[in-house]
This record gives C-alpha cells, sequence and structure tokens, in this order.
C-alpha cells in the first residue's frame, strides 16, 4: 500500500485538476470524491491537499473565489483555468505513457 | 465541532496572522468541520470521529512555513514594479533634457520657461523615485533566532546600498540637470563643469551620514 501512496502522491496535482475540470469544487469535496472513486483505499491529507493548491495557483493553473453556502461557513472554490487545462492534458498524456512502459516492463 | 476549530487555531498560533493565514485557517476549518460531521452522520463516535479528522491532517508545517515569506509571483511583481518606477523616471529625466531643447531652439521661448519646465519635470521624477524606493515594504522579523537576525541584517544592509544606489544616481541626475541649466542661462558654459567636481563630494557625503546613521 505504501508503494501506490508514494505513486498516488506523485500526481496529486493531476488528480485535482482532473476533478477540477469537471466543475469548480472546494478542498474536502474533491477529498470525497478521491474517496468515493478509489472505493475508500485512498484519501488525501489535508496539508498535501492545500500545498497542491498552493503549487497550482501559483503555476496560474487553478484560481480560487470564496462562494456562499447556503448552511455555515463561506467556503473557497477552486476554478481551473485554460492554462491549467491545458496543463492537466499534457499530464494525461504523460501518465498513460508512463502506464504502458510499465505495463511493459512488470 | 468545537474541539477541531480549536485544534486548528492552536496550529496556527505562532503564525503571524496576515490575510493569506487567515484564509488558510478559515478554509481548513470549514473542510475539516465537515468531514468531521460527514464521520457523525454515518455513525462514528464523536472521539473516534476526531481523531481521524485529526489524523487527516498530515503534516502541514510546510505549508504554514510557506505563508511566512513572499511567494516567488509577489516578489517577482514588486521587482517588475520597482523596474517600471525606475525606467519612468530616466524616461521622464531625458524628456526634461529635451523640453528644454524645444523650448530654448525651437519655440525660442524665454529662459524662463525652459527652466521651469526642466526643474519641473526633473523634480517631478525625482519626487516620484524617492517616494517609491522609501515605501518599498521592508523585510519583516519573524522569529527572534539567529538566522532571522542574520537575515534581517543582511536586508538592512542591502537596503542600504539600495538607497545609496537611488541617491547617488539622483544626485547625479540633478548635477546633470542644473549644469545645464545654469549654462544655457548665464552662457558660463567655461566655468559650470566645475559643478562635476560637487557631486561626487555631495554623494560621499550623504555616504557618510547613511553610515553614521547604520551604527
Amino acid at each position: 500500500m505504501s508503494i501506490t501512496s508514494d505513486i498516488i502522491r506523485g500526481h496529486t496535482e493531476t488528480i485535482i485538476l482532473s476533478h477540477l475540470y469537471e466543475k469548480d469544487s472546494y478542498g474536502y469535496e474533491i477529498n470525497k470524491m478521491i474517496k468515493q472513486k478509489t472505493d475508500h483505499q485512498y484519501e488525501l491529507k489535508e496539508a498535501t491537499l492545500y500545498c497542491a493548491f498552493k503549487r497550482l495557483k501559483e503555476n496560474g493553473y487553478i484560481e480560487s473565489y470564496w462562494g456562499e453556502q447556503a448552511v455555515g461557513a463561506r467556503r473557497r472554490y477552486y476554478r481551473i483555468t485554460e492554462d491549467g487545462k491545458k496543463y492537466y492534458k499534457e499530464c494525461k498524456k504523460d501518465w498513460e505513457n508512463t502506464k504502458k512502459i510499465l505495463d511493459q516492463l512488470i | 465541532m468545537n474541539k477541531v476549530k480549536n485544534y486548528v487555531n492552536d496550529l496556527f498560533k505562532e503564525v503571524k496572522s496576515t490575510r493569506k493565514s487567515e484564509e488558510l485557517k478559515e478554509e481548513l476549518i470549514a473542510d475539516l468541520e465537515e468531514k468531521y460531521q460527514d464521520l457523525i452522520e454515518s455513525g462514528t463516535n464523536e472521539k473516534d470521529a476526531y481523531n481521524e479528522v485529526i489524523r487527516g491532517i498530515g503534516d502541514i508545517d510546510e505549508l504554514l512555513e510557506s505563508l511566512k515569506f513572499p511567494s516567488y509571483r509577489e516578489q517577482l511583481n514588486i521587482r517588475k514594479k520597482n523596474a517600471f518606477v525606475v525606467s519612468l523616471c530616466i524616461g521622464l529625466y531625458i524628456l526634461a533634457l529635451i523640453s528644454v531643447i524645444v523650448c530654448e531652439e525651437l519655440l525660442e521661448l524665454p529662459d524662463t520657461i525652459s527652466a521651469i519646465c526642466f526643474f519641473g519635470i526633473g523634480g517631478f521624477a525625482t519626487c516620484i523615485l524617492v517616494y517609491h524606493f522609501m515605501s518599498v515594504p521592508k523585510y519583516e522579523k519573524e522569529s527572534d533566532t539567529l538566522v532571522e537576525e542574520f537575515k534581517e541584517w543582511k536586508h538592512t544592509k542591502n537596503k542600504n546600498k539600495q538607497l545609496m544606489n537611488a541617491l547617488s544616481t539622483i544626485t547625479w541626475l540633478l548635477i546633470l540637470i542644473i549644469y545645464f541649466v545654469i549654462s544655457f542661462l548665464f552662457e558660463c558654459w567655461y566655468i559650470s563643469w566645475v559643478l562635476f567636481l560637487v557631486a561626487p563630494l555631495i554623494t560621499t557625503i550623504i555616504g557618510l551620514f547613511v553610515g553614521m546613521g547604520e551604527e
């Protein structure tokens, strides 16, 4: 499992971008989706998640805005930018390549 | 529920309160509280839910550390602004020179008008330069460690150097302006060059004062 987590962690940014590609979202929602899609096998640490947000934001791949909630505290939503979409496609292509190579080797 | 909030508040205790850190704290609390709520609703007891939420945060030190320093992007913005102001002022100084030539040679206006143009534009540029370099943010001390003190000391030194550079540039340009104005007005080209001997004298004196202020 630890090797798996390491590999997944290396793709945190791509995972986040792939969720934001579908719709704007906030930290916990993204993490919840990851948990659901992986059938409760994988979940990001908040620290990892926010560090990834910060890097993505600094590179101009995502933007944030405050959205009002009907109940409870306001939330910081993230939105993917055009650059982010381009970057996501590159990352995805990279990953497909890696997968192909690993399949041949292992 | 409040326990989670208190825990996050504790995490941020050492962090200086800025807009950025307050927003991160708000975001973290909102996310963790929703997670806690979801766990409770799915039947986890309060203690286990709290523990799971706290464990899920992970190592946040790196993130908190990064709040202390301006990001690369912010530094870049400051540098861009510096470059813009300096180029603008150099442009204005050149414009000041051109305006004299235009007033004197092309429009043949009285000397006083060309002098007013000259000093007006040059003075304006100088004001912008001085104001800009005085209002550049100072490196703020974050904790009382030796490293921080060294950083601040180094920063003050660099800042003094910056100030000196700015001052000597301003002095030289002013001398140049005064040289042309006096020479044009009084037709005393034969002696006005003496001004260029005065300039290094002035910069040295300023340097002496800045150096004394440092001690």
